[in-house]
């Protein structure tokens, strides 16, 4: 039997569990319907009748800059995308080995829990801009041989420094998570630490740490966009670009949609993924 | 996008303040030396010109523009004068734009706005300076003081707001740290903004521009010695890993007229531009002709301009942005005029700007 208490997937509609329905009645559905429609018909007012709501209209939601940037935009996906995927592989190996190396124990592993414990804490503490900088203009400022210059290369490196900082401490937080009776009884059968660790406490922790990496997932999607600091012209460059060049704030618009379109699928996917791995365990219980 | 990235674009604005500094040799309050003669220009009725507060000797820079002689005056480089010569006479001053007829921000001043920093030649002076129409307290600029008067755009401002009846003391400054500010709706803080913006009418439907006082040149910045400096055409260009400024019609240039096969690289402004072509991530930088000798000159070691590019390329038309449908643009649009007319923007453009180089024409 697991120890661990199954974490119940969002279902936003219907379910008896939902906190944001409730439990209604039909008369109830009809308050909210309304209220609803007040509360945002109200502020639609507000706005609509703002004395400058003209000029921000067309400044924030015109069709024809919308219409002139979404190609623009679009076609540089490709490379937050890429970015993306290559980043978050890193990541989860580096922070895993990160998290590891935090909670093994005894006095002869202090030099690698001090190691992990100083990289989280510095490349928690400073902003990622900060890194980007330092490894996008000053690595390539080095003039090292043999090292690339390109802007990519050390835009990945930078984000997969700071992010694993994060992610090893969602990593450390489900280890540490797991009953400490897993362990006894797994070196109890005669399990090695390491195997231990491999077969019965990690996967444990990794199942239980699923949303918070969720989080920092759709994070780093959106902080791909730091590298257009360091001269890649990607979905974030591309806006400025757009917007400086029509002296228009739609392109944002469309840049804000993009990442949204982006990051919303992956969530309910991995909500799904989520549900699919509970009703297997349940399933195992209930017989 | 996380409110943690407004912090970080501060902290990068510090950033690349911090490092440009440093990165200029000297202390960049450049000072030409003024040109002793220039074309005559007919005297007109109008107060006197202004002429730039003179630096105080700490001041002074140990690198200092190319003097500009008067009679080498580069072939290739357009006149500042985009229409008009100094045989038109000046229009007269509309009734609206009398002096007590002028709808200000704040009534009786003239209140500007310029970029922070604020880029030589366009701008001069030293931040640290206390400029007798400057008031105490206030921002910091960086690089250069709009106070004094100095630059292409300095001097220009000055002589607008001259015009218009106002004296040096009674203009404010306003920085400017962010370029959607110049664009952003609602009700601009200043009665005209000058950042070396140019004028397209796609930009015009959001704003209103004056009328252009400069017309500028786009050109290549290369490292000496690289296989890009020898290039003589746009061809040349193609295989070659360019790049450009955020927000600036440069980028426009590469992706427009050069086409290259790689993708360009866009920064956010121009010391990162500056810093990555010295690390040598981009072999070219494109960028106006004025700001590219300053950056040769200044920010740069080892750098050279390539070439500018034709006319017949691309030409900016450089105007100041105004409140979409604001009263004062007609009035800064007959300044303007007039100072064309009486050949002042073109001494200016003789003072501040030209370099006495010949560079070539890239097409």
């Amino acid at each position: 039997m697991s120890g661990v208490a199954p974490t119940t997937p969002p279902e936003l509609l219907g379910s008896r569990n939902s906190r944001l329905l409730g439990r209604l009645r039909p008369s109830g559905v009809l308050t909210a319907v309304l209220s609803t429609a007040v509360v945002f018909g109200v502020i639609g007012y507000i706005i609509v009748n703002a004395p400058g709501w003209p000029r921000v209209q067309q400044s924030f939601f015109s069709p024809s800059v919308f219409a002139d940037s979404l190609p623009d935009i679009l076609a540089v996906l490709p490379l937050n995308l890429e970015l993306f995927f290559i980043a978050e592989l890193l990541i989860l190996v580096l922070a895993l080995v990160l998290a590891v190396m935090r909670s093994l124990p005894g006095p002869v592993f202090f030099p690698f829990r001090l190691m992990s414990v100083v990289y989280v804490d510095v490349f928690r503490g400073v902003p990622s801009i900060l890194v980007i900088f330092l490894l996008g203009y000053g690595v390539p400022g080095l003039g090292l041989k043999g090292v690339t210059n390109d802007a990519f290369v050390w835009g990945l490196v930078a984000l997969v420094l700071v992010w694993s900082a994060y992610v090893a401490e969602v990593f450390r937080a489900g280890i540490e998570g797991v009953h400490p009776s897993q362990e006894a009884a797994a070196r109890s059968l005669g399990l090695s630490r390491f195997q231990s660790l491999r077969f019965v406490v990690l996967p444990q922790a990794v199942r239980r740490v699923i949303p918070p990496l969720l989080n920092d997932f759709i994070g780093l999607q959106k902080d791909t966009s730091l590298i257009s600091f360091i001269g890649v012209v990607e979905v974030f460059s591309q806006t400025r670009i757009d917007a400086g060049g029509s002296f228009n704030f739609t392109p944002y618009l469309v840049c804000g949609l993009v990442f949204l379109v982006m990051t919303i699928p992956v969530a309910r996917f991995v909500d799904w993924l989520v549900g699919r791995d509970r009703k297997r365990q349940l399933a195992t219980i209930a017989r | 996008m996380r409110h943690s990235r407004l912090v970080s674009l501060l902290a990068l604005g510090l950033v690349a303040v911090a490092c440009a500094a440093p990165a200029a040799t000297t202390a960049p309050s450049v000072a030409p030396t003024p040109v002793a003669t220039h074309a005559a220009a007919t005297p007109t009725a109008l107060a006197a010109t202004p002429a730039p507060a003179t630096p105080t000797a700490a001041a002074s820079a140990s690198i200092s523009y190319p003097p500009a002689t008067a009679s080498a005056v580069p072939s290739a480089i357009a006149s500042a004068v985009a229409t008009g010569s100094p045989a038109v006479t000046a229009p007269p001053r509309p009734d609206a734009c009398a002096m007590t007829s002028l709808v200000l921000k704040n009534p009786g001043r003239l209140t500007l706005s310029t970029d922070n920093p604020a880029y030589p030649p366009w701008w001069g002076g030293d931040p640290k300076t206390q400029y007798p129409n400057q008031p105490s307290g206030g921002v910091k600029w960086k690089l250069s003081n709009p106070y004094s008067q100095m630059g292409y755009e300095g001097a220009t401002a000055y002589a607008i707001a001259t015009t218009l009846g106002f004296t040096p003391d009674q203009v404010d400054w306003l920085q400017n740290t962010n370029f959607e500010q110049a664009f952003a709706p609602g009700e601009k803080k200043f009665d005209f903004h000058m950042a070396q913006i140019s004028i397209t009418p796609e930009r015009a439907t959001a704003v209103d521009f004056s009328d252009p006082y400069f017309d500028s040149e786009q050109s290549l910045v290369v490292l000496q010695g690289t296989p890009i400096a020898s290039a003589t055409s746009i061809a040349d260009l193609k295989q070659y890993k360019l790049g450009a400024a955020s927000n600036t019609t440069s980028y426009d240039l590469i992706k427009n007229a050069i086409q290259p096969t790689t993708a360009p690289a866009v920064y956010p402004d121009n010391d990162t531009a500056v810093t990555a072509l010295q690390n040598g991530q981009i072999d070219g930088l494109v960028a106006d002709l004025g700001s590219a000798i300053y950056m040769r000159d200044v920010q740069l070691t080892g750098a050279a301009i390539v070439g500018q590019f034709a006319p017949t390329v691309q030409i900016d038309h450089v105007g100041a942005v105004l409140d979409l449908g604001s009263p004062l643009t007609p009035c800064v649009d007959w300044a303007i005029q007039t100072l064309k007319a009486n050949g002042t923007l073109q001494q200016f453009f003789v003072q501040w700007l030209n370099s006495g180089q010949d560079i070539p024409l890239l097409q």
